[in-house]
């Protein structure tokens, strides 16, 4: 049988707070599935319930159809790699690999060859005999990936386990972990606050938020067309306005903004009346030409803002504009740099123009934390 | 070197750092190395009367060490301290290694400080009291003997105090601090991602303990080891109350000696009991791989 998981209806109590509220998730075998929140959404509470440390207060978890509930994590066919590694330290790479097969009887010939075998399989042979604070970060990294597979998990859960190496490691390590998975077939749980990890490595992201799932899509999707408020602000960088419904027909809104009407499309189908935000990505957004004027929305699609310069940073790959306009709201412009960007001045007054199918109006709600500032 | 003493100076100025200097040479000199070596001078010396120190009768001589060595009721005392002392050693880190990991990993939970309270608030009693308490306890009639009675495991009251069982219980007692807080301490540098990750791998509780929890503790289960031993087989008040005339331990024998007024002999049992241990605790770490080194940390 397929080992497929299922969380159904997973909750998880500490005292009065729930730190995880009914979440219900089903991960078919061999899917790269990544959880993707802040700190304390709850994510390593889940992590941890299904690898047994913890027991859910309600719901099931599955694996193969099998309730897991009363297995304890040394009896679970999940792995788990943590976010400090935990190799063991007294012991060779080799017996730190092998450590899985030797708990379960497994004779030196044969431990010696699977650690062999999963050496290799992390571009780390002749490795065996090396003392674990003799290797470098991404060694000591991939060396807990081959522990953990070592013991040929269905599942293989992983703790933001790049989260200690420098961001060139860490890109490098993001493409051989999901080079790994798809060489193995085994099923990867990836926990992660970083939304570049998650969405550049995951098959499908859950994004969750105060104990409970916002979204739960492919990585183009959680980008493209967030949900809720909440992923539209965690994930990558957005502009935002707030304003209340005045129209909508054929999939798109008209919201009233301090700035004026704004157009945008409307696919959670909000109604006239309610209280919507306004996203839209600073590379959807340009500066407008001569011949656009600043009517709002109903300008051939386009939305149309008057802004003053306050900043152009470039960054070589894009060079963001940052602009503020008469209501002190600020508006981001990332264009990608093809050599003729132009030079702006601080002080300048220029427009920033968004079509409204690059728009995106959502209901009202929470926002993440960094997203805060934006208004 | 040279750098440091300046910095010395700066701040102390010469007259403190010579108060400060002068104060720990004093101590090291007078009270650390010149009764030691009084001690094994008079050791190799022969037990004169006052009047004729110096004279012609007064030569070294190993007649002290001899008789310690090859009397067999001697002999038969410095092993029965040492391997007494050894299994004090161990029944306190068979009782101290459960109670250390309770506390070093029972995380923030309440009764784990009020566990540590319990283990520390006795130790505020004098030692001699406490031995005293342990006297009652274990006596004859005590509430020791009514409950072993009342629950049927023995048929009539265990002479505790009669043999050396009484000692040990009471050396055990006197001394687990020392094995508790090395372990301890070692125990809690424990990252406890490595328990979980053994669990994880599929390690049963024993392994974890076998395979992660001991080798980490190794240097604190030593340096608890050699403290314990040590104080166990240096110990005069505990074997002098708990003991009774038919349990003898070495520390009696050198009191009886310097109360004979024979501080030859008696310094020489106290120098072949120093040796004794030394070699003893050496083998042991020779034998459990334990190094200096790891002690130290």
């Amino acid at each position: 049988m397929k080992n497929d998981l299922e969380l159904d209806r997973v909750v998880k109590r500490f005292g009065d707070f729930t730190a995880v509220h009914g979440v219900s998730v089903s991960i078919p075998q061999g899917e790269f599935f990544s959880f993707l929140g802040p700190s304390g959404c709850g994510k390593t509470t889940i992590l941890r319930m299904i690898s047994g440390f913890i027991d859910p207060s309600e719901g099931e978890i599955r694996l193969a159809g099998r309730n897991l509930a009363g297995i304890g994590p040394n009896k679970r066919p999940t792995a788990l790699i943590f976010q400090n590694l935990a190799l063991f330290p007294l012991m060779s790479v080799a017996d730190n690999i092998s450590y899985g097969l030797r708990v379960r009887g497994a004779s030196r010939e044969e431990r010696r060859r699977k650690a062999d075998e999963m050496l290799e399989l992390v571009a780390l042979e002749g490795y065996a005999d090396k003392r674990i604070d003799e290797l470098s970060g991404g060694q000591k990294q991939r060396i807990a990936i081959a522990r953990a597979l070592a013991v040929e998990p269905a599942v293989l859960l992983l703790d933001e386990p790049l989260s200690a190496l420098d961001l060139k490691l860490r890109q490098h390590m993001r493409a051989e972990l999901r080079a790994l998975q798809r060489r193995t077939g085994v099923t990867f749980i990836y926990i992660t606050h970083d939304q570049g990890e998650a969405l550049a490595m995951s098959d499908r992201v859950a994004v969750m938020s105060q104990g409970r799932i916002e979204q739960m899509a492919n990585s183009t999707d959680i980008y493209n067309n967030p949900e809720t408020a909440f992923v539209a602000s965690f994930v990558g960088e957005n502009n935002m306005f707030s304003g209340k419904v005045r129209m909508t027909a054929d999939g798109f809104g008209v919201i009233d903004t301090p700035l004026g009407t704004m157009r945008a499309s409307n696919p959670r189908g909000l109604t006239v009346g309610a209280d919507a935000l306004l996203f839209v990505r600073p590379e959807r957004v340009r500066l407008a030409g001569a011949g656009e004027t600043t009517a709002h929305g109903d300008n051939g699609g386009r939305n149309v803002i008057e802004s003053e310069v306050i900043d152009e940073v470039f960054e070589g790959l894009a060079v963001n504009i940052f602009m503020k306009n008469p209501k002190g709201r600020p508006i981001a412009i990332s264009v990608t740099n093809d050599g003729a960007v132009p030079v702006l001045h601080p002080g300048e007054r220029q427009r920033a123009s968004f079509a409204a199918e690059h728009a995106i109006l959502l209901p009202a709600g929470r926002l993440a934390e960094r997203g805060s500032e934006k208004t | 070197m040279f750098a440091g003493l300046r910095e010395a100076v700066r701040r102390f100025g010469y007259g403190g750092l010579t108060f400060i200097l002068g104060g720990c040479a004093f101590w090291a000199l007078f009270l650390i190395v010149l009764p030691n070596l009084m001690m094994v001078d008079q050791a190799f010396r022969p037990f004169l009367p006052r009047s004729e120190w110096g004279g012609p009768k007064d030569v070294y001589t190993i007649a002290n060490f001899t008789l310690a060595l090859v009397d067999p009721f001697n002999q038969l005392i410095f092993l029965k301290t040492i391997w007494a002392s050894v299994l004090v050693t161990v029944v306190a880190l068979a009782n101290a290694y459960p109670i250390s990991f309770i506390l070093a990993r029972g995380g923030q939970s309440g009764w784990v400080g009020i566990l540590m309270i319990g283990l520390l608030i006795p130790f505020w009693v004098n030692e001699i009291l406490r031995s005293f308490a342990w006297l009652l306890l274990l006596a004859r009639l005590g509430p020791i003997n009514d409950l072993l009675l009342l629950l049927g495991i023995v048929d009539e009251p265990y002479p505790f105090l009669r043999q050396d069982m009484g000692v040990i219980i009471g050396l055990v007692y006197a001394y687990i601090l020392f094995m508790i807080f090395p372990l301890y301490s070692a125990m809690e540098s424990l990252d406890p991602n490595q328990i979980d990750a053994a669990r994880d791998l599929g390690a049963p509780w024993w392994r974890i303990h076998w395979d992660i929890v001991i080798p980490h503790s190794k240097p604190g289960i030593a340096s608890g080891c050699i403290v314990t031993f040590m104080l166990a087989a240096g110990s005069f008040a505990v074997p002098q109350i708990l003991g009774g005339t038919r349990s003898m331990w070495v520390t009696q024998l050198i009191y009886n000696q310097f109360d004979a007024i024979n501080w030859n002999q008696g310094a020489a049992y106290g120098l072949v009991l120093v040796a004794l241990c030394l070699v003893f605790v050496l083998a042991m770490m020779a034998v459990f791989r334990v190094s200096l080194k790891d002690i130290a940390k």
